[in-house]
């Protein structure tokens, strides 16, 4: 992926762009302030940054496709006509013929109600009209193909639930790419989406612009995302550039703070796991309450007095390489914060199971149709688990692989179809009524969504209240302490949760479950939806807990970096069965299962020299109809090594004496 | 900018509207009552059908009189009182049933809410003016009964509300979280269902108030309303109705604070709509 | 999709069964025929070969039983008052509530419609804050009030219209305007609340960064996309619609349903009321049916199912 000079100046080029927004009270909120950057053709610039940093809004401001009453001011030149100022009928032509869009949630970006074809059809008739519905239909085939959706033909009819996350996006890019533009600019185009699948439609995204020679704007959260395929980089924060330059010198020669801590926080695939996450303290800026000066200043480990007050600019640092802060060069690492080690643990080997799951099934009654035939979603299918005291088990897969179903099932939420459930050797079924509710404070939770497990109704206090008030342990002093344990004072319990950011309400969920001293804590991916500075935050925060109050986590994520940094011992899930188990280090660095490496070898990674699977392995196709699951082997329809006897016979989860087990005829490595 | 400055000014306009005949219905319903020497039964033969603004023997009717010689004002005063009592009375009883039955449907799912909105389609396929009707003629109409009868035939909007938020809230991972610390199930539905469906039920319950009253005035209009003397809205125009052409007023007054009252209530329910659904 | 149509149309039938089953709970409960149909002076023998004769001496599962034997064949027995069928009577004033309703209901929303689209397509706030403020204001007017008012003005002062009766296409024209701008004012709102939150949907993100016109992005996609919940709403409403009908015939003296029942209360004829209800309720029913399957068969999301 090489940067090829401009033909004849850049394609796009954004001047001082500044965008605001009208807020209750007359007044007007600014959003982004004095972004500037150029595009040159052909190559793939990429907009990084957390939620809020304001990088779809820049991109939005520039296709003018903002909502009314935003004030937009600057330039933004597309082969020298300014966008925001030419007459709307001049920027409907170039909007989907000369600029194209893919957006992040291919659902709703579609309309629900027509057919996929003529969804595709209408980008070309707009901007190339008269053509007859067969030539529009064979060209939309044509396109659909090229996009690796199989069978154009029959999928041109249906209608987009029909369709699986991946292929709608497939189809999202199909209309991009259907009239060849100049640019196409992806906004979070794969985050809506499983790794594997990820990995799919990066690929394709990669093939159709170099079939078209397309420039892209690639605007994400993802670093490791960035890394594999951007030329160029824009870092935002607080609204504003940090710094922007070549991909390979922003990685690795970092010159603004925050770009240093944010690449710091990505959880480091070699480092020793026995060192905390390098997290940016603080919470990110609020629009409301931005510093006048550098918006990064509240959280900059060099900041000095002056940066409250003086907006840096962005200045060049080295060649194509700028940065907005005064006081750093490029590489400078020694203001990163050295990383605190974490206390060691007592051996596992000797510990206690805190919890024992043997054969758990949990299988939702379908029926398709009315006098349909009864079939059942084997949502977990045949599942064991053991849970030592002070150990971390991480459950990975990818979404309906049954690894939440099988959380709530242990949490007693869902009811199990068949098999045992233990809590510090009391079976399930065994209790009934307040025995049931008090053997239920062994075993507490943490969701994913900190919006949604927080009653917006009640105070941060008496949300950490909640579970002493039911059990009859109410105290104030006690609540204050358990919002102390987590990192927020005790003052903030006046407040409602929607005063708090995401990694904030994450803390007080935490303090709630904590509130019952348990010892088992199920997270049911409890740090993905933080950005990655928050989430480095948060994950310390629980490893501190774990070793202060000897807990056990049950750690459920599709996240590998940090399933990897957390665990001690990892479950790989596929449709409702566990395909591989192990030692954190058996599954990472000599994972058998072919479903693993590939798992592992999708996760975009940051530094090249990281992950466990050198061979890229792109999975084909879908995940199964979980209704409908394949004979034998559940994987084997997307398997690149599977053979006869796969679909014949399903593989035992067997293994190794070190308790390395995989289910696989054909293990690799 | 400017559409933000307009909204501003529309806004200050409505509530403006909105408050001036609030004040009015004020004045109506809370003041003319204790004003000397305005009985709303007093009849006068003598003085019947006189027009608006006359005087008679020191008496001065500001609305004029009606066909027994009683003061329309009063008498606009005490029908509007007793509307209002119907549809607070009727509101807050169909919230109630439909709050808790909604609850209980979405809450525990299964047959129960099987049964519960079942009741719901039933009661929703008689078109209320006709079940009114029917259940008004078969029973009579007294103020306690016309509460009763309305409020109970009123709850299935509240009910199905209620449903459709609490079979969110239930899979909300509050509720769940909740439910791992060991809470009840009326634990959950009194700390947290009912919390978070009030502000709903309230928004509906507004603007439901403003249809009740249409409907009281409707069936009063119909004769089965409080039944005569009692004076109320509807049967007010009804009356008025034949001495249309030379006697309007006796019509078009209480029209206009029947329109009054409900454009009121209506806004304030919008206002309040908008107030509580942006984020805070 | 034919499970989705049995499904429904076994609803509908049980829902009429509660309907029915409440006309005679009512009736049970609301009094006695018998002392109706009897003088003060009449000895208990009397009253009781009355009961005898209307069969209300006998337990009351049996008459429950004869009563849904009977309103399921469409019998209600003979009004009290004309000694003919009731639901002969209401049949016959079926027409008139028919012509008045669908009118109504045409009109209204049909002008909804129009003017709906107007306003997405133009987006003049002009017209829409016109337009809203008198939907708005329409529907805090009582139907009667505002039908009276409307007497006033072109019966009685200007005399273009008849005042009352049925008959010529000028006796239809106030009724119908009466109820029509309720209907108006209802669907205009509901239209305009329904492209409104369509507007803020992805996919009109999407048809723009196509580069897609705004009349097509209205009429292509927007459009279908707020009728669906139009659809269902417009079924339920229509109890609304027929309530706003019987008030209606009150006041302009239409010869429908509506003034039948108002006649009947007045005379306690409680046949012609069952008769009047639950065959007014069985229309309700069925309309909404019918809107299911069509709302089932214009949402590819529904038809799957």
């Amino acid at each position: 992926m090489t940067t090829q000079t401009p033909e004849h100046g850049p394609l796009l080029e954004v001047r001082n762009l500044s965008v605001s927004f009208p807020v209750p009270g007359g007044k007007l909120l600014r959003i982004i302030e004095d972004v500037s950057f150029s595009i040159a053709r052909h190559e793939v610039f990429s907009i990084v940054g957390e939620s809020g940093s304001g990088k779809s809004v820049t991109m939005m401001a520039v296709m003018r496709l903002l909502p009314e009453g935003a004030v937009v001011t600057g330039q933004v030149l597309y082969k020298g006509q300014d966008l925001l100022t030419m007459q709307p009928e001049t920027l409907r032509r170039i909007r989907g013929s000369g600029i194209s869009m893919v957006f992040q949630e291919p659902m709703s970006s579609l309309n629900p109600v027509l057919r996929i074809g003529p969804q595709i059809a209408e980008i070309i008739d707009i901007h190339h009209p008269g053509q007859t519905d067969a030539a529009l239909r064979a060209r939309v085939a044509e396109l659909l193909g090229l996009v690796g959706v199989p069978s154009p033909e029959k999928r041109y009819d249906q209608y987009p639930h029909e369709f699986s996350g991946g292929m709608r996006q497939r189809v999202m890019i199909a209309m991009a790419i259907a009239n060849e533009p100049d640019l196409i600019i992806a906004d979070e185009p794969t985050t809506a989406l499983d790794v594997t699948i990820q990995a799919q439609v990066m690929e394709v995204l990669r093939d159709v612009r170099a079939a078209t020679g397309s420039s892209m704007v690639l605007i994400t959260h993802d670093l490791g995302l960035v890394a594999e395929n951007a030329d160029r980089v824009a870092v935002t924060y607080g609204g504003r550039l940090a710094e922007q330059g070549q991909c390979r010198d922003v990685f690795a020669h970092p010159a603004h703070p925050y770009t240093v801590g944010l690449l710091q926080s990505v959880p480091d695939w070699r480092a020793p796991i026995d060192r905390e996450l390098a997290a940016i303290p603080g919470q990110p800026p609020n629009p409301t309450n931005r510093p006048a000066g550098c918006a990064f200043s509240t959280r900059c480990p060099i900041a000095r007095d002056s940066c409250t007050d003086i907006r840096p600019e962005l200045a060049p640092v080295a060649d194509d390489h700028m940065a907005a802060c005064p006081w750093t060069r490029p590489g400078e690492a020694a203001m990163a914060p050295p990383r605190a080690s974490l206390p060691p643990r007592p051996a596992l080997s000797q510990a206690e199971d805190v919890l024992r799951v043997d054969g758990l099934r949990t299988h939702f009654a379908l029926r398709t149709g009315w006098f349909g035939p009864r079939s059942a979603v084997k949502a977990v299918d045949g599942v064991d688990l053991q849970l030592r005291r002070g150990e971390t088990l991480g459950i990975v897969g990818e979404s309906g692989c049954g690894k939440s179903t099988l959380g709530r099932t242990i949490l007693d939420l869902i009811p199990p179809t068949e098999g045992r459930i233990s809590i510090l050797g009391a079976p399930n079924g065994s209790l009934r009524g307040r025995a049931l509710r008090q053997a239920r404070r062994r075993l507490q939770v943490v969701f994913q969504d900190p919006n949604s497990s927080l009653d917006p109704q009640m105070s941060v206090h008496e949300i950490v209240a909640e579970p002493l008030r039911i059990h009859g342990d109410y105290t104030p002093a006690r609540v204050d302490e358990l919002l102390g344990q987590v990192g927020l004072d005790a003052s903030a319990g006046v407040r409602r949760p929607s005063a708090f950011s995401g990694g904030q309400r994450q803390r007080i969920a935490i303090a709630r479950a904590l509130a019952l001293q348990p010892d088992i804590m199920l997270l049911d991916e409890a740090v993905s939806a933080l950005d990655v500075s928050i989430q480095a935050q948060i994950v310390n925060l629980l490893m501190t807990l774990q070793r202060d109050l000897g807990l056990s986590y049950l750690f459920i994520s599709h996240d590998l970096s940090v399933v990897r940094h957390i665990s001690d011992t990892v479950a790989v899930m596929y449709l409702g069965k566990i395909v591989e188990y192990g030692a954190r280090d058996d599954i990472f660095a000599r994972p058998r299962h072919p479903y693993t490496r590939a798992l592992l070898s999708a996760v975009p990674v940051l530094r090249p020299e990281d992950g466990a699977v050198s061979e890229r392995v792109v999975l084909t196709g879908d995940l199964p109809n979980p209704a409908n699951p394949p004979s034998g082997c559940v994987f084997r329809t997307r398997c690149p090594v599977a053979r006869d006897l796969c679909a014949q016979k399903m593989p035992a989860l067997t293994g190794q004496a070190d308790g390395h087990r995989f289910a696989c005829h054909f293990p690799q490595g | 900018m400017r559409s933000f400055l307009a909204q501003g000014i529309a806004r200050l306009l409505v509530l403006g509207i909105a408050g001036s005949f609030l004040a009015i219905l004020i004045v109506l319903v809370v003041v003319v009552p204790f004003l000397p020497g305005y009985d709303p039964y007093q009849q006068d033969i003598m003085v019947s059908l006189m027009p608006p603004l006359s005087e008679d023997m020191g008496r001065f009717h500001v609305l004029g009189t009606d066909f027994l010689g009683r003061d329309l004002l009063s008498r606009l005063a005490l029908a509007g009182r007793i509307s209002l009592i119907i549809a607070l009375g009727a509101v807050t009883l169909s919230l109630s049933i439909g709050m808790v039955l909604g609850l209980i449907a979405g809450y525990f799912r299964g047959w129960t809410e099987t049964v519960i909105m079942g009741i719901a389609d039933v009661q929703l396929a008689i078109p209320k003016v006709l079940l009114l009707i029917a259940v008004t003629a078969l029973f009579g109409a007294n103020l306690w009964q016309l509460i009763l009868i309305i409020g109970l035939s009123g709850w299935v909007i509240y009910g199905r509300v209620a449903r459709s938020i609490a079979l969110t809230l239930r899979e909300r991972e509050f509720v769940l979280a909740a439910r791992t610390m060991g809470a009840t199930t009326s634990w959950n539905i009194r700390r947290h269902l009912v919390p978070n469906v009030t502000s709903q039920m309230l928004i509906v319950g507004s603007y439901e108030m403003s249809q009740i009253i249409l409907l009281e005035a409707s069936l009063s209009y119909l004769g089965l309303g409080v039944q005569p003397p009692t004076p109320s809205w509807g049967m007010m125009i009804f009356e008025g109705q034949n001495d249309l052409v030379y006697a309007p007023w006796l019509s078009v007054f209480p029209g206009l604070a029947l329109f009054m009252l409900v454009i009121v209530i209506q806004i304030f329910s919008q206002f309040f709509t908008s107030e509580t659904q942006t984020p805070r | 999709m034919i499970g989705f149509v049995l499904k429904r149309c076994l609803q509908a039938l049980l829902t009429l069964l509660g309907v029915a089953t409440v006309a005679f709970a009512l009736s049970t409960l609301g009094g006695d025929p018998a002392t109706l149909l009897s003088s003060a002076d009449s000895t208990d023998a009397e009253i009781a070969a009355i009961r005898t004769a209307y069969g209300l001496d006998r337990p009351l599962i049996e008459r429950y039983t004869d009563f849904m034997v009977s309103a399921a064949q469409g019998d209600f027995g003979n009004s009290l008052m004309m000694n003919v069928s009731a639901t002969q009577l209401v049949l016959d004033r079926l027409p008139a509530t028919i012509e008045l309703a669908v009118t109504a209901f045409v009109l209204g929303i049909g002008l909804a419609f129009v003017l709906g689209l107007a306003i997405q397509i133009t987006q003049s706030r002009l017209l829409k804050g016109a337009a809203l403020t008198l939907a708005f204001t329409r529907q805090a007017i009582p139907v009667f009030w505002f039908g009276l008012l409307m007497m006033m003005l072109f019966s009685v002062h200007l005399q273009w219209l008849p005042t009352m009766g049925r008959g010529t296409l000028a006796h239809l024209v106030l009724p119908a305007i009466t109820l029509a701008s309720y209907e108006l004012g209802l669907y205009l709102r509901l239209i305009n609340a329904g492209f409104a939150s369509e507007e803020r949907q992805e996919y009109v993100r999407t048809a723009l960064a196509k580069g897609q016109t705004r009349t097509k992005i209205v009429l292509r996609h927007m459009l279908p996309n707020a009728l669906l919940p139009l659809i269902t709403v417009a079924g339920l409403n229509l109890g609304h619609l027929l309530g706003g009908t019987v008030v209606a015939e009150v006041v302009f003296s239409w010869p429908g349903v509506g003034r039948l029942l108002i006649q009947a209360v007045s005379q306690r004829d409680f046949p012609v009321i069952m008769a009047c209800v639950v065959l007014m309720a069985a229309i309700f029913v069925l309309m909404n049916l019918i809107v299911d399957l069509v709302y089932a068969l214009v949402d590819p999301r529904v038809r799957m199912k």
